[in-house]
């Protein structure tokens, strides 16, 4: 378990990461310079990560798609002050992290949940056959139910507990990158987490044990 | 409710959340719809930097006679202000429009009057009781505009009159508080 989160977690500083930098700010000079069709190479990279993300906050895919369109069109329009001082996938986070803690904002007395297809060959084998040899139920509908409880679950929880559990369990973003996202400190990103943690397991407790 | 048994861990729980993702033919609507916004947003933004510069122009055509009428009247303002007009100009048309003291005139002027004439007494129309204190009028004969005699002390209003009469000139008195008088041949102030 814990060696499959560090692989998929990528270190902020690590040359990996660096390169990919490098290519983000290359893309972004260019748009800056007025090659707009670079922009389309950075939808191309972030649009599944940026879907994703936006996704697990709202648990409604209408709106995500909506949310989406949004967080590139800001993003877009506003990568004219784009300055680099942080990353441009932190920076593209943050503008849709944003996005959607405003629009939960506006509209958290009439959310509702709608639901994407859960592909069943993309979800991670080992829980598929704790799940088989816990029940008797069809694989399909025990898929369907823990969705349904699993983005109840998340629905549950505050905002920026949410926004916390997401980009780091699902995502795989580091502390500091959640942090600088956030704009709050890797102290409370670790806390959110832990009460975060905490409060999903009383909610998911049937299918924990 | 499933059954008791091999334990899955809360993070190996949520990775099933990233299995929830739309189908590849999703991207291609997404894209697509991306795109068009794209456009709209640089022809908003090409539009508007492109007529920038006319619609200044047309701002400037039109507020300009604006602009010079507000200096006007802002000058004009200030100017009257710091010198605003006597009280004498302002009373003076107020007192003349008053029907009244034409009417008193007539009656006196309808005797002739030959210097040194006593005072003649004339009553007060109630009409008067809101015409300023007091002012001084000087009614003199059309034919004759400047007799030699004639000498202004004041800068009192003139009336002409064309009555054959009227040999002289008449300065008259009217007082808010008391009766018209009336002199002939000498410009005075009575009834203060």
């Amino acid at each position: 378990m814990a060696p499959a989160r560090t692989i998929g977690r990528t270190l902020v500083g690590s040359p990996e990461v660096q390169t990919e930098r490098d290519v983000d700010l290359l893309l972004v000079r260019r748009v800056q310079s007025g090659d707009v069709a670079a922009f389309d190479d950075l939808v191309l990279k972030y649009r599944e990560r940026m879907f994703s993300v936006i996704y697990n906050l709202t648990s409604n895919k209408e709106d995500t798609y909506d949310l989406s369109q949004e967080t590139f069109i800001k993003a877009f329009q506003s990568i004219g002050r784009f300055k680099a001082k942080s990353s441009f996938f932190t920076w593209l986070y943050r503008i849709a992290v944003n996005t959607t803690l405003t629009h939960l904002k506006k509209n958290r007395f009439r959310s509702f949940l709608s639901f994407e297809t859960l592909h069943e060959e993309a979800s991670p084998t080992d829980v598929l056959e704790a799940l088989s040899s816990k029940s008797s139920t069809e694989k399909p509908a025990l898929l369907k139910e823990l969705q349904y409880n699993l983005n109840e679950a998340l629905q549950t929880l505050s905002v920026k507990h949410r926004t916390v559990i997401v980009l780091f369990e699902i995502d795989d973003l580091s502390h500091q990158e959640i942090a600088e996202i956030m704009n709050c400190s890797v102290g409370t990103v670790r806390s959110r987490l832990h009460y975060a943690k905490k409060q999903l397991q009383a909610k998911l407790q049937d299918w924990l044990d | 409710m499933p059954q008791k048994s091999p334990r899955i861990s809360l993070e190996r729980l949520l990775k099933l959340k990233k299995a929830e993702r739309p189908d590849p033919a999703f991207w291609d609507h997404f894209q697509t719809e991306f795109r068009q916004r794209q456009l709209q947003t640089l022809m908003v933004r090409e539009t508007f930097w492109s007529r920038l510069p006319q619609l200044l122009l047309a701002r400037i055509r039109l507020l300009a006679p604006l602009s010079g009428l507000a200096v006007v009247l802002f000058v004009f303002l200030l100017n009257y202000r710091d010198n605003p007009p006597a009280q004498v100009d302002l009373l003076e048309p107020v007192a003349l429009a008053q029907p009244t003291p034409e009417i008193a005139i007539e009656h006196s002027v309808s005797e002739p009057a030959i210097p040194p004439q006593p005072r003649r007494e004339a009553v007060l129309n109630p009409a008067l009781s809101s015409a300023p204190a007091s002012f001084v009028v000087d009614v003199i004969p059309a034919k004759l505009p400047e007799t030699p005699t004639y000498t202004q002390e004041f800068p009192t209003p003139t009336i002409r009159s064309n009555s054959d009469s009227l040999a002289t000139y008449v300065s008259y008195t009217i007082s808010r508080d008391t009766p018209i008088y009336a002199s002939a041949g000498l410009s005075q102030r009575i009834g203060f």
